[in-house]
């Protein structure tokens, strides 16, 4: 494995790496909690603040969890650190607990954070791992806050609650909706990929990598469940 | 009988799992070609939602909520489906080696699929009882199933289409997704309609 640098760990959980659009894992979140900027900014803090400790602490007893039992280690480690977030946002956001709803504990299961803990700090030191943290929680949640920009300006007509003149164009209701979440979200990637030009086999590694099952599946490693 | 197509019809059409709450979004770009990967997958989503379902409920009722922690739910939920997932494996393969090829293969993906725990944690905590989460389960399995199957058949279809390079992939199935969300919207009004309710 070829060492980088923080500053190129960092850089590339915001933009190279970018769990969301260049990785596209996560998506179950992204699509439904983005319907405003407001509460895709939210959503991302609590990722960024999930990944961050999960890292940290994965990183840290990375020689005690055993091998063959370590995705419910794992999995135990990630969803305390998830209900610590949701109630934190109970206690001081709690406008957002209605609107993030089930999504926030549904993190527990979002392959963005499980990649990192099974693909980065199962097996690196913890700095790096925190920094890596820090890349991949800021990388997903500019990327929530961008959609989520994109679909309250079509939607609804603003961007943050404030209202943004758009001219003859009427909002489109259908953005704040899921199928407004899927259509933003596929368009966003392909211009991401436009922009970082990878291929979609380099996506394809990636999500083996991520998901809590490939210790299992059959199909890890043979160009993973795409086939 | 009314009540049970009520939920029924409701979980699969009206407030189907995938296209209108967004969970389990996954599975749809992530599963092989082959429809056989498809239904083995769908039915094992099924079988965890159910069984899940009826352990969570119990476990919810009556050690969470009497001892006031009911705040451990999530890492509860996760740590059954995760339990249920590791013994339906086992059991298949002890008892039932013939369905290990059709369903055993595909259950260790739905210990991480959104949809199960998504149900769990919408379905157990709203104070609903055991027999109405269970038909729900059984309607949010199947609208999975449904969703799954349809978008098997529409995903063939863009992956035979010419389409820009950068749109390949992901890209395009995101889209043809939100597609068939539009036409799931449709079906908003169908339970007023059919139950006068």
């Amino acid at each position: 494995m070829i060492r980088k640098s923080r500053k190129q760990i960092f850089l590339d959980g915001i933009i190279f790496e970018n769990p969301l659009l260049v990785l596209a894992m996560g998506i179950c979140p992204a699509v439904s909690v983005t319907a405003r900027a407001s509460s895709g900014l939210v959503m991302g803090l609590s990722m960024l603040f999930v990944v961050l400790c999960s890292n940290v602490m994965i990183s840290a007893l990375k020689r005690i969890i055993p091998s063959r039992v370590r995705i419910p280690c794992y999995m135990v480690i990630i969803a305390s650190f998830v209900t610590i977030a949701r109630y934190l946002i109970t206690a001081y956001l709690p406008a957002f607990e209605t609107s993030l709803g089930v999504y926030l504990p549904l993190m527990v299961v979002n392959c963005a954070i499980f990649g990192r803990a099974e693909g980065f700090a199962s097996r690196n030191s913890i700095i790096n791992s925190a920094v890596d943290g820090l890349g991949t929680g800021a990388g997903y949640t500019l990327a929530l806050v961008l959609m989520g920009a994109v679909r309250e300006l079509a939607g609804s007509g603003t961007v943050f609650g404030i209202p943004v003149p758009t001219g003859p164009v009427k909002p489109i209701t259908v953005f704040l909706f899921t199928p407004g979440g899927l259509f933003t979200l596929g368009v966003l990637i392909a211009i991401a990929r436009k922009l970082t030009s990878k291929g979609p086999a380099e996506e394809q590694k990636k999500i083996c990598l991520g998901c809590p099952a490939s210790a299992a599946c059959p199909m890890n490693g043979k160009g993973g469940c795409e086939r | 009988m009314k009540d049970f197509f009520y939920i029924i019809i409701g979980a699969v059409l009206v407030n189907n799992v995938v296209m209108v709450k967004g969970l389990g979004i996954c599975p749809l770009f992530g599963q092989g070609n082959d429809s056989r990967a498809v239904h083995g997958l769908s039915a094992s989503v099924l079988l965890i939602m159910l069984l899940s379902t009826a352990c969570a409920w119990p476990v919810y009722r009556i050690l969470l909520v009497p001892f006031g922690i009911d705040y451990m739910e999530t890492i509860v939920f996760v740590l059954i489906i995760a339990g249920l997932v590791q013994l339906a494996e086992i059991l298949i393969e002890r008892f039932l080696p013939g369905l290990r090829g059709k369903l055993g293969i595909y259950l260790p993906l739905t210990a991480s699929n959104c949809a199960v725990l998504g149900l769990l944690e919408q379905n157990i905590t709203a104070g609903r009882d055991l027999a109405y989460s269970m038909i729900s389960a059984l309607g949010t399995g199947l609208g999975f199933w449904l969703v799954m199957f349809l978008f098997e058949g529409i995903r063939s279809r863009v992956d035979a289409a010419d389409i820009p390079e950068s749109f390949r992939g992901t890209a395009s199935y995101l889209i043809a997704a939100s597609i068939m969300g539009l036409s799931f919207m449709g079906l908003t009004g169908l339970l007023d309609g059919l139950f006068g309710m």
